[in-house]
């Protein structure tokens, strides 16, 4: 139980949501992620949050706080893909203001078919995170090597 | 729109920097060079379209689904060395 007096403090620093998958959420504000240009599809949302569910990882999600009903599994793609490493344009780096390489994360976003097979990941157009800043973008790469659904490699 | 009329191995430039040749014509099919500085991105057209639609996919996902899912690959990962890396992220 808190103190009174801690409470407004605590109160103002975070965001509840009321999503579909996860019930109601209390998001701090601090981890709240800008995406200036939305996602793809879905360019009127600028804000998200991961969320990690015990029972879903390695998966994680990226939920809007806009519009909590709206969330993406999402998969960290070198747990499958240990090489993945696409070459990021400068201009991305600019956009996120990006000065190291370690700020950042990246995330794919995942698709389900009927199969357990049928798991995709998006490998052309992750997403990018400044994890210093929060602020991503889905990047579209013009690698052309990357698939957009990818089926995951059992190990 | 401009429409220009090209003949094999002529080009068009955009600006100063962009130039596209047409480099190789077989029945409906035309090959393009195209030279562009590289913070210019040049993609094909219908990839915006795609992973749009990926992502229209992947927001109807449920959490009943994916934690199905996350079941069945959690034992693939976990033969991996990745295992390590998920348990000191997440859970400890």
């Amino acid at each position: 139980m808190l103190k009174m007096e801690e409470r407004p403090l605590k109160e103002s620093s975070m965001v509840n949501l009321s999503t579909n998958n996860f019930g109601n959420l209390s998001i701090e504000k601090e981890n709240i992620i800008t995406f200036e240009q939305g996602l793809l599809g879905f360019e009127e949302l600028k804000q998200f949050a991961i969320i990690d569910v015990e029972e879903c990882l390695p998966f994680e999600w990226l939920v809007s706080v806009e519009d909590p009903i709206v969330a993406f599994p999402i998969l960290n793609p070198t747990l499958f893909f240990s090489d993945y490493k696409p070459s990021l344009s400068k201009d991305d780096l600019v956009l996120l203001d990006i000065k190291k390489e370690k700020d950042v994360e990246m995330f794919c976003i995942v698709t389900l078919g009927k199969k357990p097979e049928d798991v995709t990941l998006n490998l052309k157009g992750p997403i990018l995170i400044n994890m210093k800043n929060k602020m991503g973008k889905q990047v579209v790469l013009t690698e052309d090597y990357y698939s957009l659904n990818q089926q995951l490699i059992r190990y | 729109m401009l429409i220009l009329t090209r003949k094999l191995g002529e080009s068009i430039t955009i600006g100063s920097e962009i130039k596209v040749t047409l480099l190789e014509c077989q029945g409906k099919q035309v090959k393009l060079g195209i030279i562009a500085p590289k913070n210019i991105k040049v993609h094909r057209e219908e990839i915006f379209e795609k992973i749009q639609e990926e992502n229209q996919k992947a927001s109807t996902v449920s959490k009943h689904d994916l934690i199905e899912i996350a079941q069945i690959w959690r034992k693939g990962v976990k033969k991996s060395t990745s295992e390590e890396m998920v348990s000191s992220k997440h859970l400890s």
